[in-house]
């Protein structure tokens, strides 16, 4: 009863897009895709929507391959929007929704519930072109979901909305996660994914780098975090002086340094007293997702190796 | 295959998305409107021409000094005039000069200030002396050429009219009194009406080209045809032939379009999810094909609308006696006109297909034409050898094409209407035509959902090739 995708194999010309990724996503689950762009995020769903053949390796969902896995089983939000410009909103929902097997009654239903829910239940009648960008992003949704699919694969849907409107998708996240299906998203916003996922897999260069629940990302990294705060010495400069301790950063209430495993946290706070401070704050914690990722993969952000298409507006060959 | 499964009904719900999508085009409605007026306009056009070479007729009176002119003098003028005037005219046209005898010179001449005559011509005859008639010298060295070689006894003339002297008129109407002049002299040389029609009698000329009577076998339609049965049927075929070749160019290009859009909106990712890219094909071939065809009932009722209202116009607008005879048009029966239907639709979709992957290959729809240059170029090849084929439907070169499927739906159709062509061959053509639109749809689809997802680059064979081979 899981999605399965064992030893994935893509190349593109020059590019090797993923290089033998496996992943395993249980059922009921928000499932959170990590990478820098074109690690290879937008590849692997589109191996799994049966857009794209790899070069080798295999997805099974429920123990069948992907291949032979009704269409219905999976709504897709991609990354690059695009709607029918000159079709009114509710009819081209209807559509796609007729696509999926949906008969037109009842997508007309779902269309209205969930526009009233996403607050743009006057825009049924209008034409996409005439909506703006983040609402032109809710109808997208809509249209990934409105056949009810077991799973729904969503790249980067938070990006370009504004913060009411994430957190209107957040709550329609959760609706469905209420109703038993199984979510991936792609995204770059760390505290979306510790808010919202489960489990995570982060990607680089076309391999997953580290994958598991969470809490087990976290604590794997084996290096902890340690806060700490001393009376009358805002900058602890000897922080730096210990060996495998590094500052990370001063903020206004504690200063938080990573510890190496190979060191106890509590020494830190030994030596703290050793020098006789007062310390007023100590804290022992697991390294944040962004602490985990910059670990893993380097700066966020940094190596554009995409394989996405540039916007149309680029293009000028 | 996995994508030939279940075609429907998403195929169909495509086809209804595309067909509605183009037919609700403010540049659909608008093409179509100036379409349907131009087919309109073509069907009252030979009435509308006939009205406007009436308004332009030139009316002349003759005025006579003597009474021994030639009694048949008006229907020899006219004769020569109308002879003269209406080559390369269409039968049925009015003349373009109306003669009229008259005694009263003094209200001739007022007439002709005043407009209501366009031209005054007087005849007279030289007397004994060779002086020219007072009557008759109208200009001074006008006349000149004529009166130099008259001789005692001939006929002279003397025109006026509001024209210059070496326009189209004058030089009629000198050709005119020539064959006046001539024919009154033959006749006071003693040669009667009789024996100068034998001296004018056309020779006998016999016309044959050999090579055309070798080829048509003699067989079928290709056997005893009259001259004008064979003009019909070639007109009949350049039509036919070329209403193939505007479907195919132009609403092949709608499918393009319509594939080029969806990858410049972006909303293509969406569709690949939801549907196969043999759905998709399918659909924007039979949704754009429906699309086309509709515009094209509009234009065929509006051509047909202004054929029937020729009778009409031409009674209100020239009067019950004039108007025109119904044009006879033979080489359109049954078996070609569905013929003609089968290879329309057959050739459309074949290129429709191709046009579709053209389209899958650019990124914007500014792209298409550049892309679907080689379909344009291949279809151009079909049209032009058809319009050679027209001279010679049943050269070896011509039968050797009319089975190869890029351009069996022109050339078979032109050997259907002017040629020899035996069932089993139409058969034949069709049937490989068919094969041809399966293999067409395999092969579309397989560029189509590797160049749907290709963005930005120029896009090669080999990069298409790869990609194809790997697509699903």
């Amino acid at each position: 009863m899981t999605l399965v995708i064992d030893a994935i194999s893509k190349r593109f010309g020059d590019i090797q897009a993923l290089d033998g990724i496996s992943l395993q996503v249980e059922p009921g689950q928000v499932f959170g895709l990590l990478g820098a762009n074109g690690a290879g995020k937008t590849t692997a769903m589109r191996i799994v929507l049966d857009i794209l053949r790899p070069d080798s390796g295999r997805v099974t969902w429920q123990g069948r391959p992907n291949t032979q896995v009704s269409r219905r089983t999976w709504g897709y939000l991609p990354e690059e929007r695009g709607l029918y410009a000159r079709m009114r909103v509710e009819e081209q929902l209807v559509f796609f929704a007729a696509l999926q097997g949906v008969p037109p009654r009842i997508a007309r239903r779902e269309v209205g519930e969930w526009l009233e829910r996403f607050r743009i239940p006057e825009y049924a009648g209008r034409k996409a072109e005439e909506l703006s960008k983040g609402n032109q992003q809710k109808i997208q949704f809509i249209a990934a979901i409105l056949h009810d699919p077991d799973v729904l694969l969503m790249d980067e849907p938070f990006s370009g909305l504004d913060p009411v409107n994430v957190a209107l998708l957040k709550e329609a996240f959760l609706e469905i996660q209420r109703r038993g299906k199984t979510l991936i998203f792609s995204t770059h916003q760390m505290e979306t994914v510790e808010e919202l996922c489960e489990s995570i897999a982060i990607l680089d260069h076309g391999r997953v780098v580290v994958g598991g629940p969470v809490r087990e990302v976290r604590a794997a990294s084996g290096r902890r975090m340690v806060r700490l705060a001393v009376e009358g010495d805002p900058e602890l400069d000897w922080l730096d002086t210990l060996e495998g301790v590094r500052v990370i950063r001063h903020g206004q209430d504690y200063t938080e340094a990573q510890v190496g495993r190979e060191r106890d946290p509590e020494s830190v706070l030994r030596a703290a007293l050793s020098r006789g401070a007062r310390v007023t704050h100590f804290e022992i914690a697991d390294p944040s997702l962004e602490q985990v990722f910059i670990e893993h993969v380097g700066a966020i952000d940094t190596s554009e190796r995409t394989l996405a298409a540039p916007r149309a507006a680029e293009v000028t060959a | 295959m996995r994508g030939l499964r279940g075609l429907w009904p998403n195929a169909g719900y495509i086809a209804r998305r595309e067909y509605q999508a183009r037919v609700r085009g403010r540049s659909f409605f608008f093409s179509t409107l100036i379409l349907a007026v131009v087919a309109l306009a073509m069907g009252v056009a030979p009435v509308v021409i006939q009205y406007l070479s009436q308004g332009a007729q030139t009316r002349i009176a003759v005025y006579a000094t003597s009474s021994d002119i030639p009694a048949d003098t008006l229907q020899v003028l006219d004769a020569s005039l109308f002879g003269a005037s209406s080559v390369g005219d269409t039968p049925g046209t009015r003349r373009q000069f109306q003669l009229s005898m008259t005694t009263d010179l003094a209200a001739a001449e007022a007439q002709l200030m005043d407009g209501k005559i366009d031209g005054l011509l007087r005849i007279c005859r030289l007397p004994a002396d060779g002086s020219m008639p007072a009557a008759c010298a109208v200009g001074g060295a006008s006349a000149g050429s004529g009166q130099a070689s008259a001789a005692p006894g001939d006929l002279v003339f003397g025109y006026q009219a509001d024209t210059t002297a070496n326009g189209r008129q004058v030089f009629f109407v000198r050709q005119a009194v020539n064959t006046l002049a001539i024919q009154d002299r033959l006749a006071r040389s003693g040669i009667d009406p009789q024996g100068q029609s034998r001296l004018f009698a056309a020779a006998s000329l016999s016309f044959a080209n050999p090579k055309a009577r070798a080829a048509s076998g003699g067989t079928g339609a290709g056997g005893a045809q009259s001259d004008e049965d064979q003009v019909s049927r070639v007109l009949v075929a350049t039509a036919l032939i070329v209403l193939i070749f505007i479907v195919v160019i132009s609403y092949g290009t709608w499918v393009a379009m319509s594939v080029a859009e969806e990858k410049s909106s972006r909303v293509m990712e969406l569709m690949l999810s939801a549907a196969t890219p043999l759905q998709m094909l399918s659909g924007k071939v039979i949704g754009n094909g429906l699309a086309g065809f509709t515009q094209y009932l509009a234009i065929l009722v509006a051509g047909a609308a202004g054929l029937l209202l020729q009778g009409p116009v031409a009674d209100a607008v020239l009067g019950a006696a004039n108007g025109a005879g119904g044009p006879s048009v033979t080489g359109v029966t049954v078996p070609v006109l569905l013929a003609f239907g089968l290879f329309f639709v057959l050739g459309f979709a074949l290129y429709a297909l191709l046009y579709a992957a053209a389209g899958s290959l650019v990124s914007r729809q500014e792209d298409v034409q550049q892309a679907s240059m080689p379909l344009m170029m291949l279809s151009m090849v079909g049209y032009f050898a058809a319009t050679f084929a027209i001279q010679g439907a049943d050269a070896p070169w011509v039968v050797a094409l009319s089975f190869v499927p890029f351009f069996s739906p022109y050339l078979m159709l032109a050997r259907l209407i002017l040629g020899s062509v035996a069932p089993w061959e139409v058969a034949a053509s069709v049937l490989l035509l068919l094969l041809t639109i399966v293999v067409a749809l395999w092969v579309a689809a397989r560029i189509y959902s590797a160049g749907v997802l290709l963005y930005g680059q120029r896009v090669g064979i080999r990069k298409v090739l790869a990609a194809a081979r790997v697509a699903r």
